[in-house]
């Protein structure tokens, strides 16, 4: 079928940089690789997690994702970066395919992760994902568009959306679109539905998710039947760390610290201090004097803050 | 032929059948028993068009009939203590027939087809993968009038009148539009549910394969109510202009009846708490009572419901106030749009009673409806169990009626049954058996040939 809208041709620089992951890629990866791809790969997907618990708006989160993306998913070597994505995307397919539960979560971060990414991406790029898809949608030749193209005006305004003249329309099964079917957000004829190029994402999206979901069932028998046992010596316990693996601040050593002099306090008690400790320093300045409970109290607190002078020494100077 | 004979032999045989005083059945005093409901079983139930239904044309002798089909559709039976048998299946028509005679269900539901036979489930559930799931379930909705209560007023609960009925009509016809123009179906049975309600059953193959997650976004598509103010259901309608749907049912057919049917049968301004739930919809309280004062008054200002309402829309059209664009649909909308139980359409495992059941309350037949002339149709004046089992007496012992029903009011219903439903939907599974069968066949010639 002829798109009537649009003029340009798909260039060869529109290919994507998303995949589908449909399958394991055959290459060869290195142990430390493995697991380093797929921890960065997983702050990405904890990072939406976090988004997405705190209620994020999408602009919000498309915005959050490119820079998770961005900040985690990069490599020295440019030609890299697609098998980063990649390996790092399967190695967490073994990792999440374990349990029931953790099979869910990491459907709903990946997909999240895709729409916001599709969302990003080139018109051209992601009308060559919805090919790579085969999704049943035919764009509309121009008789059919004339035809009802007044209801379309029609369905986007009563979305709030405005009605572009350029936008091309595709028609597809309503069983396809269900979110915007339940929504009115598209027309409905004779079984078919009529969708804006922009609410195409939402087809991309839920077929990128049923294929994983399946993917992920699969992955699991895999696992349990033969690869855990295989690698048992190599990837298993690797696979199993990252499963329970934190990945937020090291809060386990010592942080860097410098001693305090005495001439740094003042200002350090007005920007640092807890309020607590603020407090009772400020009743040592203005009374020159603090209680044995006060004194413990701070002086612990200084102590541990490596300020090395006696307290008494510091009272004496206030 | 037999038909006109038959009226006027029971003319006679209803004279006669009073002054011979027969003992069976003198004037049936009450509208339902279990002892009539079994003559009713016995005689009148239309059990081979049931199965030919439920067959979708794979009782025939065609190549690519699937003999089990029937046999994985779950029946449930409602007996007579209440005792609730669910998972039956039946082999055959006769097996069906027998099954019901001999138990004589209150009610009889019907439920999805299965992957295999329900009675033989326990013998597929395995840990873990459910190998018992249901595969083909009719497209269901359920409405029922007790849905509307806040804005009828005419009868309350599970009384139905006149009145009130043209709510259902109203819902009739807006989904049956919406099923066929926007979503393609074409085999389409409206049901009366015997009491309070209607039944749809959409039955076109692709209604029955559709997943729950897509029947959920047609329950979703229909509905318009988005909680409940002062007890009134109400609708919000947004954007700039409608969707063509929703567009379509109020030019149609809410307008229409709002107008000339439901302001007068409800009288809906003529009585000041009623017309205060109308008022309390605008969001622009100082309008809401400029009007309440006006009205109340009374003295200058018209009384008829018509002429409120018109007062009431040019005040809210005149564009002298802001926000109250959609007022005058939200109103209409809230007062008639169809209210459905969502419940009943999202899954496929949902039980829905059969057609041609007889209400245990009401003695009422649950006969189908023709959308076509639904307002005409009068819930009141539906065959009753006792009606049938009368015009079956005075029938007499002359008739070469094929069938028993023939000789009843029942007649009509089954005729309609058949003509409107039945046969053009058998002729379409035929026609789709037979394209899948010789898509098939083609497909398989080509890769035996193998080069």
């Amino acid at each position: 079928m002829e798109i009537l809208r649009s003029q340009k041709k798909p260039t060869a620089e529109a290919a994507s940089n998303l995949s589908l992951y449909r399958c394991a890629p055959s290459l060869e990866v290195r142990l430390d690789d493995f697991e380093l791809y797929a921890i960065d790969r997983l702050r990405v997907l904890k990072g939406i997690s976090n988004g997405l618990s705190r209620g994020k708006r999408p602009d919000e989160m498309e915005t959050l994702v490119n820079e998770l993306w961005r900040t985690n998913m990069r490599h020295p070597d440019v030609t890299q970066l697609i098998n980063k994505d990649l390996i790092s995307h399967f190695v967490l397919r073994l990792v999440y395919c374990r349990t029931d539960e953790l099979r869910k979560w990491f459907l709903s971060m990946e997909t999240a992760l895709f729409r916001y990414r599709f969302r990003l991406e080139s018109l051209e790029s992601q009308r060559m994902l919805m090919a790579e898809f085969q999704l049943p949608y035919k764009a509309l030749n121009y008789v059919e568009y004339e035809r009802v193209k007044d209801k379309l005006t029609q369905v986007s305004r009563s979305i709030g959306q405005s009605s572009n003249v350029d936008t091309i329309f595709f028609k597809v099964p309503f069983e396809e679109v269900p979110e915007l079917v339940a929504n009115r957000r598209v027309f409905l004829l004779k079984g078919n539905a009529y969708v804006a190029m922009n609410q195409v994402a939402s087809i991309v999206v839920s077929h990128f998710r049923s294929n994983l979901s399946k993917a992920l069932v699969l992955t699991n028998r895999k696992w349990t039947s033969t690869i855990r046992e295989q690698e048992k010596d190599r990837l298993t316990p690797i696979v199993e760390a990252l499963g329970s693996s934190y990945l937020g601040p090291d809060y386990s050593q010592p942080m860097e610290f410098t001693d305090i002099s005495l001439k740094d306090i003042d200002q350090l008690a007005n920007t640092s201090f807890p309020l607590c400790m603020r407090h009772l320093f400020n009743r040592l300045r203005e009374d020159h004097h603090l209680k044995h409970g006060g004194r413990m109290q701070l002086g612990l607190f200084l102590k541990e803050k490596h300020y090395f002078t006696p307290f008494h020494v510091l009272c004496w100077t206030y | 032929m037999t038909k006109e004979g038959s009226f006027n032999e029971k003319d006679d045989m209803e004279i006669d059948l009073h002054s011979s005083g027969n003992q069976q059945l003198k004037k049936c005093s009450h509208e339902f028993s279990f002892d009539y409901l079994k003559v009713y079983y016995g005689k009148l139930f239309p059990y081979s068009d049931i199965f030919r239904w439920m067959s979708y044309g794979n009782d025939g002798k065609h190549p690519a009939c699937d003999e089990s089909y029937f046999s994985r559709r779950e029946f449930s039976f409602t007996l007579e203590n209440d005792v609730y048998l669910r998972f039956q299946s039946f082999k055959s028509a006769t097996d069906l027939e027998n099954s019901i005679k001999e138990k004589c269900p209150s009610k009889i539901d019907i439920g999805p087809v299965y992957s295999v036979d329900p009675s033989k489930r326990h013998a597929y559930v395995q840990a873990g993968n459910n190998v018992f799931t249901p595969v083909e379930r009719e497209l269901v909705f359920d409405i029922d009038i007790t849905e509307y209560d806040d804005i009828r007023y005419c009868c309350s609960g599970s009384d139905i009148c006149l009145n009130c009925w043209p709510l259902m009509a109203i819902a009739i016809k807006v989904i049956d539009t919406a099923l066929r123009d926007d979503f393609g179906f074409n085999h389409i049975l409206w049901v009366y549910s015997g009491r309070r309600g209607v039944h749809c059953w959409v039955c076109d193959g692709r209604a029955r394969r559709l997943s729950n997650e897509a029947r959920s976004s047609i329950t979703d598509y229909f509905h318009v109510y988005k909680g409940s103010e002062n007890g009134l259901k109400k609708a919000s309608l947004t954007g700039l202009a409608l969707h063509p749907f929703l567009a379509r049912a109020y030019t149609d057919v809410l307008l229409d009846y709002f107008e000339r049917t439901l302001i007068h049968n409800q009288k809906l301004f003529s009585v000041e708490d009623r017309y205060e739930k109308i008022l309390d919809i605008i969001p622009d309280k100082s309008v809401a009572s400029e009007i309440h004062e006006k009205w109340q008054g009374n003295k200058r200002s018209s009384t008829s419901e018509e002429g409120r309402w018109d007062q009431l829309k040019s005040m809210l059209q005149s564009g002298k106030h802001k926000g109250l664009r959609r007022c005058v649909e939200e109103i209409v909308f809230s007062y008639t749009f169809p209210r459905i139980d969502m419940e009943v359409s999202k899954h496929m495992n949902h039980l829905l009673k059969a057609p041609f059941c007889v209400h245990p309350k009401t003695g009422r037949v649950c006969i189908p409806i023709d959308p076509k002339h639904c307002d005409d149709f009068d819930p009141t004046s539906v065959p009753t169990l006792s009606l049938l089992l009368e015009e079956l007496n005075a029938g007499g012992v002359q008739m070469d009626v094929e069938n028993d029903w023939e000789r009843t009011s029942l007649d009509q219903s089954i005729m309609f049954f058949r003509s409107s439903f039945l046969q053009p939907l058998m002729k379409s599974c035929k026609e789709e058996m037979e394209s899948s069968y010789s898509a098939r066949v083609q497909q398989s010639n080509k890769s035996s040939l193998g080069w």
